[in-house]
């Protein structure tokens, strides 16, 4: 088991450094840089910024260097002073605008993986159990289309349902009133109330597949020898159920998280531009289309870096789990 | 007035309902198991044997059922049980499953669950059949191994399938049948896929453990050998039939119906070298489910088979003067 | 019950053992009815989108001011009893409070629609000039909006029927883009196993732990929007391809990694074939189907891909129109919630495409276990 985790923790690191260059190659990658957008600006202002000006912001930005001494740069000044850049846009530290939006974006990821896992699993279960009956085939309908719909539409629609016939927009993950004031449990409450869209919209299609995942797994189980050795022993069918077959597809199951996570967290980010939701998502959207790179590039490290600390963490508590990993 | 046999099965009939057709595993199967000894039902893979051994416990998984026939089980206080009318997943059936029917299967690799450890199983069982505490369960169990000729019983209780060798795990099995001392076992194949050595140190731990316990055995195998070494009587089983019934010495010394004969044929015996260089093999195959001959399933393949009778009559169940039964014309027609 | 038997011992054993591997295919197939269906509307979509200029009424930029927001009509096809399809006009009603203008259908008048009309020239795939368009109206100006209108009073029928042309066909470049890479890199590091095998493993690992939306939109966002359309359409399929390979290279790694130990195998390095010959005269065919179903199952998340850039406005842009770029449009809650069809037209399109792959691909990788 310490051999596991010690295995996993050696294999993130390389994860970890292809992830920080793809960001860094992501924040060099527009033809030009931020100057030429900030030139264009002037000359459009009717002040076009003489090359004296453009010359030393260039130095101060450190653009003229080879890439690598670049990546060094940026990458030292991460790991060492926690510094990840300026907004060139706001002209204030990346990290001042990142840590609280990282925190919604994966406080809603998550609760979007325990929602899909807590609802996946019971129905999953019955599709398997009752194969071929209305409600499997009701279950399989949904599962289908809800792999078809792509996240962002579903919101459109649910937000055009609610403007058409509920005459209120929905968006946002608290009402306007909270918006500046401390978490009280009224404030939460409100959060809750605004927050079940969001994650049933970027459920919606992970779900789907859990639920396939999970009856495929159980019809694999069902049928098997050791199944009916504990009927044979006299268990009722429900607990039998509960505690053989439905217990072995569960690591399968919950092991999904491997590639679940990452696509709720991707979800998350396109969900929140539609819903216009104070996540990672608007923010990363907006500095793409300006071009204010280190802050895009911050976005996109950090959210895929905690993407794999979060398959890692999950990995390892569900080998802990597995005692065919465990004693290995 | 003799006592009424452990298990009466008759004319037990457990069809499959497919899409394709109706699959009739087991159409027509008598027979009886006396307390304490050993009934073998012998046949080729595919005859209904492992069916009949599920229908009396009624664990036959869908879409199979048993459509009718009697399967009378009597209880400790004597009385006398139709389990073929009780409902599936009741708690009268269940408390006969494992407590005092219990059942081994084929594949100790694949029949305990893989991830809770023997102990757990076992205790499992215990808890669900007798009124103990958790402790006093645990102490059965590591009796229960022990009994098994498992070394080591105590630590072993926290081992998983899994981190066991196949011997070890039909072990496991069998004190899993057995913790709750049951009055039938029923064994499907137990040994088949052992090697030759743990068969048979599991056939003599079980013939032990027959004694020990007093209990009768239900043995279902396809292995003359095993027939041999363990049956007090016989029922031959094709195409989901009993063909013949009688004790193991009826059944290997006057073989009566052709099907038998042809079967103890295909063994090969020591000491006739030279006579006979080829074992007698039967010709052909057994017939497809959907394309059961109409009349006795075994005419097809049949030497001794009558022209224009044996493939259009069903012959009946005949009790010959010995009170060997055999289910073939050329013996029911002496006899009418 | 005995014609089961017959069909089942004297039908199908012998014909199965001579079928070749197409036909065990194609009968497998077959079977799966809902495969056959989402293949019909599959090829039917493909064939509007090739032929998108002759299929569209209008062409797809041509705005009717007179017009924006118009909902869609009803196309009738019997006139007093004949065969003589027409539309009714809008009447205009001036909704004094709100300030806007809305559209009610006037059955009074009739505005006939023509079949196999001839209408402005076009050029079909940009090279062969034409006029002959599927149904059109007399007049220019008048209104045929089948799926209704969008702000500037564009046909969004004919802008749905050019985009299924884009979304389709990204999907269908994207996956032989994907393929090349896949079978390249599965096939690598099926055949070779050991360090390369581990290398690319790692690789793929690597590919599908990360967020794949973040990433597409870091790339995708530095393409720059004064490229011509051509150039764009290709390198957002590139990049979509970029992330989308690693399944396909699963796929063919597993293959290759069954097929290694095969016999057939061992017997064609004997003969001494070289390792290309023996992937491409051995191996490829004998797991064709899988990859054939395996592609099909990839086409709908490059199209899902390609929807979700250009609807976050980094994607295709407009003059291309896709599923994606018309979305963006609905992107106005306001505006869909009084013109749904912006939203819906576009939206019930890709569900139904992707949906149908789906479809077609579970049935594809059935039919690919013939034996099963």
């Amino acid at each position: 088991m310490r051999d596991y985790v010690l295995r996993r923790l050696l294999y993130m690191v390389p994860t970890i450094f292809l992830i920080s260059v793809i960001a860094f190659i992501i924040i060099r990658l527009p033809p030009g840089d931020y100057l030429t957008t900030v030139i264009a600006e002037m000359s459009a202002n009717g002040a076009p910024a003489d090359s004296g000006t453009i010359a030393s912001l260039r130095a101060r930005y450190g653009l003229g260097d080879a890439a690598y001494i670049q990546y060094w740069r940026w990458i030292s000044g991460i790991v060492l002073r926690g510094d990840f850049g300026l907004s060139f846009e706001r002209n204030v530290p990346v990290t001042s605008l990142i840590w609280g939006r990282l925190g919604a974006t994966f406080g809603i990821s998550l609760t979007t993986l325990l929602f899909i896992w807590v609802l996946a699993f019971p129905i999953g279960i019955y599709s398997a159990v009752r194969k071929y009956s209305i409600g499997d085939y009701v279950v399989t309908f949904f599962g289908f289309l809800g792999l078809a719909t792509p996240n962002f539409l579903l919101a459109l629609v649910l937000m055009y349902v609610s403007v058409r016939y509920f005459g209120q927009s929905v968006g946002g993950l608290v009402s306007p009133e909270y918006l500046d004031q401390p978490w009280t449990l009224d404030k939460f409450a409100d959060l809750a109330a605004h927050v079940w869209l969001p994650v049933v919209v970027i459920g919606a299609s992970g779900m789907a597949g859990l639920i396939r995942i999970m009856r495929a797994n159980l019809l694999d189980e069902l049928y098997k020898p050791y199944v009916v050795t504990a009927r044979a022993k006299g268990m009722s069918e429900f607990r039998l159920l509960l505690k053989y077959p439905v217990r072995v597809a569960l690591n399968p199951f919950l092991s999904t998280v491997g590639w679940i996570l990452p696509t709720l967290v991707s979800g998350e980010i396109i969900v929140s531009v539609v819903l216009s939701l104070p996540t990672t998502g608007p923010l990363l959207l907006r500095a793409l289309l300006v071009q204010d790179m280190y802050l895009a590039g911050s976005i996109i490290m950090l959210v895929s870096m905690l993407t794999v600390v979060g398959t890692l963490v999950s990995d390892i508590l569900l080998a802990w789990v597995d005692p065919q990993i465990r004693y290995q | 007035m003799p006592e009424a046999p452990l298990l009466k099965v008759s004319d037990l009939r457990t069809h499959f309902f497919t899409d394709e057709g109706v699959v009739k595993s087991v159409d027509g199967v008598d027979f009886a198991v006396e307390q304490g000894r050993t009934l073998c039902v012998l046949g080729e893979s595919g005859c209904g044997k492992s069916v009949t051994a599920r229908s009396i416990l009624r664990i036959v998984d869908r879409p199979g059922r048993v459509v009718s026939g009697r399967i009378e089980w009597r209880r400790k206080d004597g009385s006398v049980v139709d389990i073929a009318t009780l409902p599936v997943a009741g708690r009268e059936m269940r408390r006969i499953r494992g407590g005092e029917i219990a059942m081994i299967f084929q594949e100790p690799m694949s029949s305990l669950g893989p991830i809770h450890s023997i102990g757990d199983q076992i205790i499992e069982t215990i808890l669900l059949h007798q009124d103990l505490s958790k402790s006093a369960a645990r102490d059965k169990a590591i009796q229960a191994l022990r009994r098994v000729g498992m070394p080591d019983a105590e630590r072993r209780l926290a081992l998983y399938p899994f981190q066991l060798s196949g011997g070890m795990r039909q072990r496991a099995m069998i004190a899993l049948a057995l913790c709750c001392e049951p009055r039938l076992l029923i064994a499907d194949e137990p040994t088949t896929a052992l090697d030759v050595t743990t068969q048979a140190n599991i056939l003599d731990l079980m013939k032990g453990l027959q004694d020990e316990y007093r209990m009768a055995m239900l043995f279902i195998t396809h292995d003359l050998g095993v027939v041999a070494e363990i049956a007090d009587e016989v029922v031959v089983m094709y195409l989901g039939r009993v063909v013949e019934r009688g004790t193991v010495d009826e059944i290997f010394h006057a073989p009566r119906h052709p099907y038998t004969q042809a079967l103890l044929r295909s063994v090969p015996k020591l000491g006739s070298r030279g006579e006979n260089r080829r074992l007698a093999v039967i010709r052909g195959s057994v017939p497809h489910p959907f394309a059961r001959p109409a009349g006795c399933g075994f005419a097809p393949r049949c030497e001794q088979a009558i022209a224009g009778r044996c493939a259009t009559i069903q012959p009946e169940l005949t009790t010959l003067a010995d009170g060997h039964q055999v289910r073939c014309l050329l013996y029911s027609d002496q006899a009418a | 019950m005995s014609a089961v038997a017959e069909t089942l011992d004297a039908g199908d054993e012998p014909r199965i053992v001579v079928a070749g591997q197409w036909k065990l295919f194609w009968w497998k197939f077959r079977k799966h009815r809902l495969a056959m269906a989402s293949l019909v509307v599959l090829g039917m979509m493909y064939f509007v989108g090739a032929f998108a200029e002759f299929f569209a009424p209008f062409p797809v930029d041509l705005p009717n001011t007179r017009y924006t927001y118009a909902p869609p009509q009803m196309l009738h096809l019997f006139q007093d009893g004949r065969l003589a399809p027409y539309v009714n006009g809008y009447k205009v009603q001036i909704d004094r409070v709100a300030m806007r203008r809305t559209f009610v259908t006037d059955e009074a008048v009739r505005i006939p629609v023509h079949f196999f009309v001839q209408g402005d020239p076009y050029l079909l795939w940009g090279l062969f000039p034409m006029r002959t368009r599927l149904m059109g109206v007399e007049q220019p100006g008048q209104p045929l909006f089948l799926m209704g209108a969008d702000r500037l009073g564009r046909d969004m029928l004919s802008r749905v029927i050019h985009s299924t042309r884009i979304s389709l066909s990204i999907g269908l470049v994207g996956v032989v883009i994907s393929l090349s890479l896949g079978v390249l890199l599965g096939g690598v590091s099926g055949y070779f196993g050991g360090a390369v095998d581990t290398l690319i493993q790692r690789l793929i690992e690597f590919v599908r732990s990360v967020p794949t939306i973040p990433l597409w939109m870091g790339m995708a966002a530095a393409v720059p929007t004064q490229w011509p359309p051509l150039r764009t359409y290709f390198i957002i399929t590139l990049i979509i391809s970029l992330i989308g390979w690693t399944s396909l290279a699963r796929e063919v790694r597993g293959k290759f990694l069954v097929l290694r130990n095969e016999d057939f195998v061992t017997a064609a390095q004997l003969d001494g074939l070289s390792d290309l010959a023996i992937i491409y005269k051995h191996m490829v065919p004998s797991f064709l189907s899988h990859i054939i179903a395996a592609c099909t199952l990839a086409i709908p998340g490059m199209i899902l891909a390609e929807t979700a850039l250009s609807f976050l406005g980094i994607g295709l842009q407009p003059p291309i129109v896709s599923w994606g770029v018309l979305l963006q449009e609905a992107q106005n809650i306001r505006a869909v919630a009084s013109a749904p069809w912006l939203l819906f037209a576009p939206g019930i399109a890709v569900v139904s495409a992707v949906l149908a792959l789906n479809f077609l691909g579970d049935g594809l990788r059935d039919a690919a276990d013939p034996y099963a």
